[in-house]
């Protein structure tokens, strides 16, 4: 019983973690219909800048993740506006740009704090632990699940219920119509793009805590932010939190019963869904 | 046998009905216009008989064979050919490139590996017969995305003529084109084969009036009327539904 | 109903010039000029001859297809795993087998994997490719009892071809190469040529209406796919023993990013621009892994970015028009 509730906690922190990640990706590829590679490098940043301000310089934990996810919102929007429209139209060259970006950032990354990486941080009053069914649990895991349910709740009510939510779905749906309406998509798709960023940013230094901060992680995370994306659906932030719990918690019992096994646990989970239903859970089609 | 009968064919769309218990018949070499209004389930109607789009219910038979299931691609081994309202062909490529694609279809060596796609003489030479009779052979080497809209258009036709099909479906084909080209389009369907039959989707009245034996009109998915052109001319309910004036030739 | 059957003409010689004489040229000096040079450009140019053909094999469904992959490595590294396991763990020596089962298993994987990556399509292909390229590194790195994960598995000798009293030195091995290479291009370059070629590039412009016309386009992406496996395969049993065995990083991302770049610096869709997207590329590596070998990573991104932004067409397009305006200026006929 202890190894479900135990291995149910840690997979919802990962899950939770990996929604974060997917979440950004999945709205930027639903609005502009770009897979944004470099995501994964901005989650990299957000980390690298939270751990400056919360490790570094000693201080908030919390003001380390809002300057990790406004840096790496900084850093999307002189991507998307710098870069990305130069390429208006031309979807599969923005995701190669955004490739080569994951090289650019990641090795500038490198430059700045180094080669070694970074040890797992939280904020000092998440460092305790708590007493759940006789097992001791970090009180920042249980953090991490918490700041993920109030983030997705946050999320679905800009989307669904606030008036630029409404403009943000009326894009993914038809961009013609909705310039047809006098909404400025470019705009709109801009200011999607930098919530991304910020998300991804902020998913940084909160994934921290599990993960610590290392260079790898810009491809790393990347590939888990698109596992899910694929398992969750293209394009659905819903889909990113489903898909993202699922494939915390499943992989986090493989891992549980077998370590070996538990590496591959999420390519596993990819490949079923591929077969069995390769639009995700919550898919809807890409848009063109 | 006829050549296309569609037996109470539906299609919906979560809700929305766009084909309603359709049931039509063409005979062979008849040529056949389906009109009315914007949203009367025409190109659905249409997707549905070619393969892009799944019956809810109903079946489709070409020259007998049930076909309702089949995949797009197999149907054009049957005889069955279709062109675009938004041009479908492949523009980095040259025209001639676009011609032997559609030509080596439903040819055995398409498959081929080894041999140059060029090399093949019987293909060659009905190329240069399809584009030669589109005027459009002197433009053999150039990108299709560097020709005229009505160039394209052209290209388009003479591709989905290049299997030759015993029954052709013709979305908005005069779209995009001059009064002169849409007529040139009227002699071409009119001096087709007799062993074809022809289903067009139109809004231009000078092309469906000079082509069409038989006219079906959709409205909301469903057949209200159909008949020669005289009597779909006088037809009150059509006139109603148009709320066109039949002096002017164009109900739009 | 006149036959069916392929008939060639005898070309314009003027023609077969202009369409020829580059590709002699070219080979002609792949050929004599390394003769000349100290061993570590040569070294360079097998490393070059190698990724061409495995960009080459990946231009085939990137290019011609239109398929996005980024998992290509997986190919190349499950071909060198074969060959340097059976050569290194097993001691079995004789090239022409392990190639051909290194060859034969590189098949399989793309056999496998492309089955599910074609349940995607478009972007979502790019990234289905991306994980399942991972997943071969993952199998790499993990399975320490059949590759001896993070290790890796050093080889320190040249292929062993049978030939009484030859035995290949870093020298002989650049024309061992350059001869593989040189079937290699002719082989994909009378693919690209043929009908079957032809149907990929169709696809990639438009694959509804190929449907409409009547291919079975799942399926010849499925054949694209597996070709470009096989000559992914083919690259990947002679990468061991230039670059002295195989590590898992040559299976991952990178080298399948690395690919991709040489692609469309080379020029996407064109075959022969690869060669030289794998010039300009492997030489600036070297050149910049002798100034500032930690920075390569960076300069690799800009050139990246660079390229996709600026570079339309790829080298190729510009030595094309070059090509086209030296031939036509000077034979005026």
């Amino acid at each position: 019983m202890e190894f479900v509730a135990l291995n149910f906690l840690n997979g919802a922190a990962f899950g939770m973690l990996l929604f974060l990640i997917a979440s950004g990706l999945s709205l930027t590829l639903g609005i502009m219909g770009v897979l944004n590679l470099a995501h994964g490098a901005l989650y990299m940043v957000g980390g690298y800048i939270g751990w400056t301000v919360a490790v570094q310089l000693g201080l908030n934990w919390g003001l380390g993740v809002f300057c990790g996810a406004i840096g790496a919102g900084l850093l999307g929007l002189i991507i998307e506006r710098g870069l990305l429209r130069h390429l208006y139209g031309l979807l599969n060259d923005q995701v190669l740009l955004t490739f080569g970006l994951v090289y650019i950032i990641k090795n500038s990354c490198q430059w700045i704090w180094g080669m070694v990486p970074k040890v797992p941080f939280t904020a000092p009053y998440l460092s305790g632990s708590l007493d759940i069914m006789g097992q001791i649990y970090p009180v920042s895991r249980v953090a991490v699940i918490g700041i993920g349910i109030v983030i997705a709740a946050a999320l679905w009510w800009l989307i669904d219920r606030t008036r630029v939510g409404a403009m943000v779905r009326a894009g993914m749906d038809n961009s013609e119509m909705t310039e047809g309406l006098g909404i400025n998509v470019a705009v709109v798709c801009s200011a999607v793009f930098c919530l991304g960023a910020f998300l991804a940013g902020a998913a940084g230094v909160i994934g921290a805590d599990l993960m610590g901060v290392r260079a790898e992680q810009s491809l790393d995370i990347m590939l888990y932010g698109l596992i899910v994306v694929v398992v969750g659906g293209m394009g659905s932030v819903p889909g990113a939190l489903i898909g993202g719990l699922v494939i915390g918690i499943v992989d986090s019992f493989i891992r549980g019963l077998s370590p070996e096994l538990g590496y591959f646990s999420m390519y596993m989970i990819m490949a079923v869904i591929l077969l069995i239903r390769p639009t995700g859970i919550l898919g809807r089609t890409p848009k063109k | 046998m006829e050549a296309l009968r569609v037996k109470d064919l539906c299609k919906d769309f979560g809700g929305v009905q766009a084909v309603r218990n359709v049931c039509l018949s063409v005979a062979v070499g008849e040529h056949l216009a389906i009109i009315g209004p914007n949203g009367a389930g025409k190109t659905t109607f249409f997707n549905v008989i070619s393969g892009q789009l799944a019956a809810s219910a109903g079946q489709v038979y070409l020259f007998g064979k049930d076909i309702t299931h089949l995949a797009v691609y197999q149907r054009a081994h049957l005889g069955m050919a279709r062109s675009f309202q938004h041009t479908s062909v492949f523009p980095t490529l040259t025209v001639f490139e676009n011609i032997l694609l559609a030509l080596q279809a439903t040819q055995r060596h398409r498959s081929n590996m080894f041999h140059s796609a060029t090399a093949y003489e019987y293909l060659n030479a009905k190329a240069s017969e399809l584009l030669s009779s589109m005027d459009i052979w002197k433009n053999k080497d150039d990108k299709v995305n560097s020709i005229s809209y009505g160039e394209q258009r052209k290209l388009e036709i003479a591709m989905s003529l290049s299997s030759e099909p015993k029954l052709l479906l013709m979305d908005e084909p005069s779209t995009g084109l001059t009064t002169t080209e849409s007529a040139e389009i009227v002699k071409l369907i009119r001096n087709l084969s007799t062993d074809i039959a022809v289903i067009l989707v139109a809004h231009d009245m000078d092309l469906v009036f000079g082509v069409a034996e038989r006219i079906v009109v959709l409205h909301y998915g469903e057949i209200i009327a159909e008949g020669t052109p005289e009597e779909i001319s006088a037809n009150s309910k059509v006139k109603e539904i148009y709320m066109g004036d039949k002096k002017a030739g164009h109900w739009k | 109903m006149i036959t069916g059957r392929p008939i060639y003409h005898r070309k314009d010689s003027n023609e077969l010039l202009f369409r020829f004489a580059p590709y002699i040229i070219g080979f002609l000096l792949l050929a004599i000029v390394p003769i000349f040079l100290p061993a570590y450009v040569q070294n360079l140019m097998t490393k070059i001859l190698i990724f061409s053909i495995f960009a080459m094999s990946l231009d085939i469904i990137l290019g011609y297809t239109g398929l996005p992959s980024l998992g290509h490595a997986a190919f190349l590294g499950v071909a060198g795993y074969t060959v340097t396991i059976l050569l290194v763990i097993h001691g079995i020596d004789n090239f022409y087998l392990i190639a051909a089962l290194g060859i034969f298993l590189a098949v399989l994987t793309a056999a496998i994997l492309g089955v599910l990556a074609l349940r995607a399509s478009g972007i979502f292909f790019l990234l289905v490719t991306f994980a399942l390229g991972m997943l071969i590194y993952s199998i790499a790195l993990k399975f320490n009892w059949l590759t001896r994960g993070q290790q890796g598995l050093p080889l320190g000798a040249y292929p062993n071809l049978g030939l009484p009293g030859i035995e290949l030195n870093s020298f002989t091995f650049y024309f061992f190469v350059f001869l593989v290479f040189i079937v290699c291009f002719f082989l994909m370059y009378r693919i690209t040529k043929s009908p079957f070629g032809l149907t990929l590039q169709g696809i990639r412009e438009n694959e509804s209406r190929m449907r409409m016309l009547g291919y079975n386009t799942w399926r010849y992406k499925y054949i694209a796919f597996i070709i470009s496996g096989l000559f992914a395969g083919i690259a990947g049993v002679l990468f061991p023993f230039y670059s002295g065995g195989m590590v898992p990083q040559n299976l991952d991302i990178n080298t399948s990013a690395y690919a991709l770049l040489i692609c469309i610096i080379g020029g996407v869709g064109t075959l022969w621009g690869s060669i030289f997207g794998a010039v300009v590329l492997i030489f600036l590596e070297f050149f910049i892994g002798n100034f500032a070998p930690y920075r390569w990573p960076l300069i690799l991104g800009i050139i990246f970015v660079l390229a996709v932004i600026f570079l339309r067409g790829g080298i190729a397009a510009h030595i094309s028009r070059l090509w086209r305006r030296l031939f036509i200026g000077s034979v005026k006929s």
